[in-house]
């Protein structure tokens, strides 16, 4: 069967790599070769609606699938081939048309007269306005400013996606955000990268307010969330609460990441963050900026109590950089990440700067996804963990100090 | 915290991230509070498979729970009546039981962690790091 993608008009760049990815979770083998970041539709061929509804059913790229009878450059071409159609399954069913109309529009007079050209179908069962069995939709892509669609494809609507869940999750509607905190559309996203899926283990080192393990314990997962900073972890539980999701979180701890206290046996799905880069929070790490000041403190006492064991004790910092910080974190994913488990980061970029992704031999990189701001841009790395024994090449980490720098400095060189 | 965290956090110390003693931590001084979560199941019998059930029943036995199968229990059917009281037992410990304060303790090196405020603090003092 032929099925039309629609896609949402935003983020073209990655909307081809979430459909991948949710594929080959549902195991379905489809061509997507047709598709191009110029347009939002895409056509596949499935073998039930069943299947196209699995397809797209997790999206937030996608707006919805719908079920191809005809196409063509005008309405002589659509009923041709729709009269070659097999229409038996419609038996009794109820049934509407509606309109898709794209850089265009029609009277509701054309409209009847379009429909009455289905004439021949014969349909007997009833029209229904209100959730009809079957929602027969004419697609119809205008050139600007002509009276007539270029292109119609004559269909069902089958599924929509789960984009309606970015309008849910928006951040404005949360009760705890803070200025690091990710938007949802974009958190959803890396978590169809990672493959995150119903009852998967899911870690985010760097969770700040928790905008990724929110997303992912909306997919049913079971978070971690861990950082540095404890100010932005103290209304980390409210959403979970917010959004029924407080059985999915596990554990949500103060924890440098380089220094990690989840226990070591613990196997996760996926891994998912945004790592400090040095902008809006500073890259640091337990310890001491200069060993020797510290040298013997841990023998201070305070009401016979070491200084360092009192629950007050606030522990010393010292900046790391962020070359560092990522090599531990691939090194984190190739030893804890199940075989292809994922890992999916965001690393951001002056915008002329070219991307020189940090590499592991136990990992190989999915996918290198740019999204474009202003004077910078992002990119969502994902990585897959590869089976025992293959091992690809790894590359040494370029240096991306410079991104802190450039910031400040208003991207000017 | 949850209590069911005690089951998946260990001693952050370096040295110790080969021991065996290093995990579970040795819970003392546990403030305890009950909140209400929805009962799913399913969800709690997946969660089994998880589990480390040694640790569970020793850190549950520090504070104070000592009502829990030596054996991890196998539940083939988490719908079936007989599953119920079990299940119900494990989600009240394991979700709805939540440390507000308290002191961990790594058995291996002797390090101590705090807990304030519902949230475990596992940053190392300069000289551990
Ligand atoms: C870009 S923010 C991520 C924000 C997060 N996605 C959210 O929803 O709020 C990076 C976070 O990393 C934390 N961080 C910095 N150094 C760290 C370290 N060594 N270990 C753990 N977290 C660290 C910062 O405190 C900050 O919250």
């Amino acid at each position: 069967m032929k099925f039309l993608i629609l896609f949402a008009q935003a983020h073209e760049k990655f909307r081809i790599h979430e459909l991948e990815a949710l594929a080959e979770v549902e195991g379905l083998d489809v061509d997507l070769s047709g598709y191009s970041d110029d347009y939002p539709y895409l056509e596949v061929e499935l073998a039930s609606e069943h299947d196209a509804k699995r397809l797209v059913s997790r999206s937030f790229l996608i707006r919805s699938v719908y079920r191809v009878f005809g196409q063509g450059w005008s309405y002589d071409d659509v009923h041709a081939q729709t009269k070659g159609e097999n229409f038996e399954f419609m038996g009794e069913k109820s049934f509407r048309f509606d309109f898709m109309c794209f850089q265009g529009s029609r009277t509701k007079d054309q409209q009847v007269d379009i429909i009455n050209g289905f004439r021949y179908l014969n349909l007997a069962g009833p029209v229904r306005m209100k959730k009809p069995d079957v929602a027969f939709t004419l697609i119809e892509q205008f050139g600007l400013l002509e009276k007539e669609p270029k292109y119609i494809w004559f269909t069902s609507f089958v599924s929509d996606s789960d984009r309606h869940q970015i309008d849910v999750y928006n951040l404005k509607k949360r009760p705890f955000i803070g200025t690091t905190s990710f938007d949802a559309e974009m958190a959803f996203v890396t978590c169809n990268m990672a493959k995150i899926q119903k009852n998967d283990v899911v870690y985010d080192p760097f969770s700040g307010t928790g905008s990724f393990p929110v997303a992912a314990a909306y997919l049913e997962a079971i978070v971690f969330g861990s950082d540095i900073d404890i100010r932005s972890l103290k209304g980390y539980d409210k959403n979970f609460k917010f959004y029924n999701r407080e059985k999915n979180l596990w554990g949500v701890s103060v924890m440098d990441f380089t220094h990690n206290a989840l226990r070591k046996d613990l196997v996760f799905d996926a891994i998912v963050c945004d790592p400090p880069y040095g902008v809006r929070e500073i890259i640091k790490v337990c310890g001491s900026k200069n060993p020797e000041k510290f040298a013997g403190k841990e023998n201070v006492l305070i009401d016979n109590v070491p200084a360092h064991l009192r629950p007050e004790y606030i522990h010393p910092k010292r900046p790391y950089s962020l070359d560092l910080l990522l090599s531990d974190l691939l090194e984190f994913a190739a030893a804890r990440l199940k075989v292809k488990g994922r890992l999916s980061f965001w690393m951001p970029l002056a915008s002329d700067d070219p991307l020189s992704a940090p590499t592991h031999a136990k990992l190989r990189i999915v996918s290198s996804i740019p999204q474009a701001f202003n004077k910078w841009q992002r990119w969502l790395i994902t990585y897959e963990k590869r089976p025992e024994g293959e091992l690809g090449e790894t590359k040494s980490v370029e240096s991306k100090q410079a991104f802190r720098a450039k910031y400040f400095s208003g991207f000017k060189e | 915290m949850k209590f069911l965290t005690t089951n998946f956090v260990q001693c952050a110390v370096q040295s110790c991230a080969r021991s065996s003693d290093a995990f579970p931590l040795k819970y003392s001084e546990c403030q305890l509070v009950q909140k209400e979560i929805d009962f799913d199941p399913e969800f709690i019998a997946h969660m089994l498979q998880k589990l480390d059930w040694d640790a569970l029943v020793e850190v549950a036995a520090e504070l104070g729970n000592s009502s829990l199968p030596p054996q991890k229990p196998t539940i083939e059917d988490a719908q079936a009546a007989e599953n119920e009281q079990l299940l119900r037992d494990l989600h009240s410990l394991l979700l709805e039981t939540q440390i507000e304060q308290g002191v961990m303790t790594c058995k291996n090196c002797g390090h101590l962690y705090h807990i304030k405020n519902f949230i475990p603090n596992f940053l190392l003092p300069p000289h551990l790091a």
